[in-house]
């Protein structure tokens, strides 16, 4: 008789086979129904804690950009600010040391302080305004000023140090000296004078050595002159009026002239 | 059950549903207690370790993912892997046992009379290495590679012992 020991083998052990289902119900752990929910609810808590780390350098890099721009964005403007501040302030010094300067050169050597002067005699905006004088030429002016104080006070132009310029005075400078400045002037001021002719009002007139001479006040535009309300000061020079002269001249008058050498031609009077 | 019948009971027992688990527990129980029988040859063990093989399903059913060759493969190598590893831990025991049967000089084939017993009575007969090589070849279908490499013995030897054990139990009229 034969047998087949595989089968019976194994139905042998299936009869044996005990109900184990309540043994293994009980070590069953639960499975809440919401327990997938919770994980879903979890994993956006887990993925938070990654995002927010991602964020962070994010965060921080723009933090920092922003607080560099806070912090150097104020000291920019400020740097910038203080550099034009300071570009004015030492401008100005500057211009007034040259012209302190300037005038204590002319001081120095002549006794007359012929800035204050020109800047004293301005005639108006459109009128001359004079540069420095040479120091040669301040020179003669603060000697001359000496000798003719006394003589006549009405020439007597304030100058720095209480020098005081007599324009009639021997040694006084010319006409060629107020030509020469209007010269100056017709290279630097705004206004050029280009034109042939100036307008002149004769303050004073003088003779020394046969020779007429005057003090003037000069412009280019006539009205200037002859406007009572325009205080148009008289250059602290003497001219000497040419023979050439078309009319006499009188103190007072307002005349077109122009210049020959170091004289003043009147060409023709105006009032 | 089919593949789709039991990745059906697998989703249910995700979603905490213990019928899931006793679906594929009616349908696979004495397939998988006889694997685990096979290797440990012990009915106490064998139900300990069935009972452990389920719950471990029910826990595992989470991360489990349709299996390419099958889901009765799938079940048959983690109750084996199970059963393997059981007899791992409890081997120095088990070779303890073995060792008087060993030095019995009556267990001889030969000496044996042949008569006409039942498969209870023709399996005490063997010896218990025996026993457990028969047990793993036929209940748990292992190949003798994978009985060697679980019983950390020669190949060689676990054939000899399958041949012994067969001609014993022929003699009783198994074939």
């Amino acid at each position: 008789m034969s047998k087949r020991l595989e089968d019976e083998y194994r139905q042998m052990i299936l009869d044996d086979v005990p109900d184990l289902w309540d043994r293994i119900e009980a070590g069953l752990t639960e499975k809440s129904v919401s327990e997938p929910v919770n994980q879903n609810a979890e994993k956006p808590e887990k993925k938070k804690k990654p995002v927010i780390l991602k964020i962070l350098p994010w965060a921080g890099g723009i933090t920092a950009a922003a607080l560099i721009l806070i912090v150097a964005l104020p000291v920019i403007l400020i740097a910038n600010l203080a550099k034009k501040a300071q570009k004015t302030e030492s401008a100005v010094p500057m211009n007034a040391a040259y012209m302190e300067q300037n005038a204590m050169t002319a001081g120095e050597d002549s006794g007359a302080d012929f800035l204050a002067d020109t800047q004293r005699n301005t005639y108006n905006d459109e009128a001359v305004m004079f540069e420095p004088a040479e120091a040669e030429e301040a020179k003669a002016e603060g000697e001359v000023a000496d000798n003719s104080v006394e003589e006549d006070g009405e020439y007597a132009v304030g100058a720095a140090g209480g020098a005081v310029i007599n324009p009639f005075s021997e040694d006084a400078e010319t006409g060629q000296r107020g030509k020469m400045l209007l010269g100056q002037q017709q290279r630097g001021t705004k206004t050029e004078f280009a034109e042939e002719y100036y307008y002149a009002v004769i303050d004073d007139i003088r003779i020394i050595d046969e020779k007429q001479y005057c003090t003037c006040a000069f412009s280019e535009d006539v009205s200037i002159l002859t406007d009572p309300d325009e205080n148009v000061s008289v250059l602290p020079y003497r001219f000497a009026i040419s023979d050439d002269s078309d009319v006499e001249a009188e103190i007072g008058g307002t005349y077109r002239i122009e210049f020959d050498g170091d004289e003043i031609v009147l060409l023709e009077r105006m009032n | 059950m089919t593949q789709e019948e039991f990745n059906g009971c697998m989703e249910r027992i995700k979603n905490g549903d213990k019928d899931g688990l006793k679906d594929i527990y009616i349908a696979y129980l004495s397939y998988i207690y006889t694997i685990i029988y096979g290797v440990v040859t012990s009915k106490e063990n064998a139900e300990d370790l069935t009972s452990e093989f389920f719950i471990k399903l029910w826990d595992i059913a989470d991360t489990y993912k349709p299996q390419d060759k099958g889901h009765k493969a799938y079940l048959a190598t983690v109750a084996r892997n199970m059963a393997l590893d059981f007899l791992r831990k409890n081997k120095r025991e088990v070779l303890t046992e073995e060792m008087p049967e060993e030095a019995d000089p009556k267990s001889g084939v030969e000496e044996e009379v042949i008569s006409d017993v039942g498969l209870k009575e023709a399996l005490s007969k063997l010896k218990e290495s025996e026993r457990t090589v028969v047990s793993m070849k036929i209940l748990s279908d292992m190949t003798f590679q994978e009985i060697a490499d679980a019983l950390s013995q020669p190949l060689g030897t676990v054939t000899w012992r399958y041949k012994n054990a067969l001609e014993k139990l022929r003699r009783y009229g198994y074939e």
